[in-house]
């Protein structure tokens, strides 16, 4: 099983309620040898969660992507590959055909194109994969490596590791641009989670509309609600999507998400919170075509 | 010799675009014979690597000066590998970017 927390806002809290709902669950789940959890940071550009579960590195390897190289004494300098490339990651200078290691996508289209098979393809690494422990509960990352500028290769990658016997909890890119797609995509279940603000409400549209075109099934969730001025629960009743979980404004949260110490460790008193938001969206992944599902 | 000026609009007396990648138009400019081309910029619409097309774009045309308000390092790139000289502006029309150029003011 498969639960993205996504927004379309930074900053409203989805490692905070990832983390915590992860742990949650792999604490209750503990005894039971047959249930394993894992909080996968998919957030590969600014990767967080590992700063509130401080977990055991076991091993790490290198996420590459495959960039296209040159066999001079094949190559006949038609130019060819560079027309063909839709993203100017190749130019040609009369003989030299230069290579942008940064701007390609290894879409391999160059290769197809080139008639004369002066063409390779070599690994390149773009960021590191780690994985590890914290307590009961397993841990991967994807850290894309500083001044890359794709990172849905890196998401794509984290996400092959997927085991789907697992509970793989998804801290999500912020957003609704590729890396975000890259990463809810056939998720389960998505969790979006939102600010009780104008600019919470603005983006968490947005990504509902990401959501519903991937046709995940989602539901909301408000961090740092106050009592006055609602504005999400009342758009959402609206459009028939549900709040199904909500973590109210308090100093006590903010201040042990200071300390870097997630929620349910800090106030235990939480944990049955995330654990019933869990539970919700377990019976809504068993039991498709509810509300707040892709209609 | 060819020079390039990156031009908002198809005109002589139009403002130079300060973009290389996304400019409008390119204006390639026969030093011997006076004559410009302008030419609509195939690539404003992409996604990306606007740069590195731009490069390629002008050094098919044959200029061996560029004259733009700024490069990007991937067309810096490009124009550096390919010995061809980037100048820079802070404004004015292709006329009188021309104008500086022949005068050494540029």
């Amino acid at each position: 099983m498969t639960i993205s927390i996504a927004s379309g806002k930074g900053g409203t809290g989805k490692t905070t309620i990832a983390t915590s709902l992860a742990l949650a669950v792999a604490d209750q789940a503990k005894d039971d040898k047959t249930v394993n959890v894992r909080l996968i940071d998919v957030d590969v550009e600014e990767p967080n969660s590992a700063l509130f579960l401080n977990p055991e590195y076991t091993d790490q390897t290198d996420h590459n992507m495959l960039v296209p190289r040159v066999k001079e004494d094949k190559c006949t300098s038609c130019g060819i590959c560079v027309k063909t490339c839709a993203y100017g990651a190749l130019a040609l200078l009369k003989d030299q055909l230069l290579v942008f290691d940064k701007m390609c996508h290894s879409c391999g289209a160059c290769l197809i194109a080139c008639p004369e098979d002066a063409l390779f393809e070599e690994p390149r690494p773009i960021g590191r994969i780690n994985r590890g422990r914290s307590g009961n509960l397993a841990f991967t990352e994807g850290r894309l490596n500083t001044g890359e500028a794709l990172a849905p290769p890196i998401v794509r990658g984290l996400k092959d590791e997927i085991n789907s016997e697992e509970i793989s909890i998804l801290d999500a890119p912020p957003g609704t641009s590729c890396s975000m797609v890259a990463a809810i995509r056939k998720s389960d279940y998505a969790l979006l989670v939102t600010e009780d603000s104008p600019f919470g409400l603005h983006d968490l549209e947005l990504a509902v509309d990401v959501v519903r075109d991937l046709e995940v099934p989602f539901s909301v969730f408000i961090n740092r609600e106050e009592e006055e001025n609602q504005q999400v629960r009342p758009w959402c009743e609206q459009r028939n999507i549900d709040v199904i979980g909500a973590l109210p404004y308090s100093e006590d949260v903010a201040r042990a998400y200071s300390r870097g110490e997630p929620v349910v460790e800090a106030l235990p008193e939480y944990r049955k919170l995330f654990l019933d938001v869990f539970h919700d969206i377990n019976k809504r992944i068993a039991a498709p075509g509810q509300r707040g599902g892709i209609s | 010799m060819i020079i390039c000026i990156t031009s908002q609009e198809e005109s002589i007396d139009a403002q130079a675009d300060p973009r290389f990648g996304r400019c409008a138009y390119f204006v390639f400019y026969n030093t011997e014979t006076e004559e410009t081309e302008f030419v609509r910029n195939p690539n404003t619409e992409d996604a990306g690597g606007v740069g590195v097309k731009a490069g390629q774009f002008v050094i098919d045309k044959g200029a061996e000066v560029v004259i733009s308000h700024k490069f990007g390092p991937n067309a810096e790139n490009v124009l550096n590998t390919a010995g061809i000289e980037m100048k820079t502006h802070d404004g004015g029309t292709v006329r009188e970017l021309i104008e500086a150029y022949r005068n050494n003011s540029l």
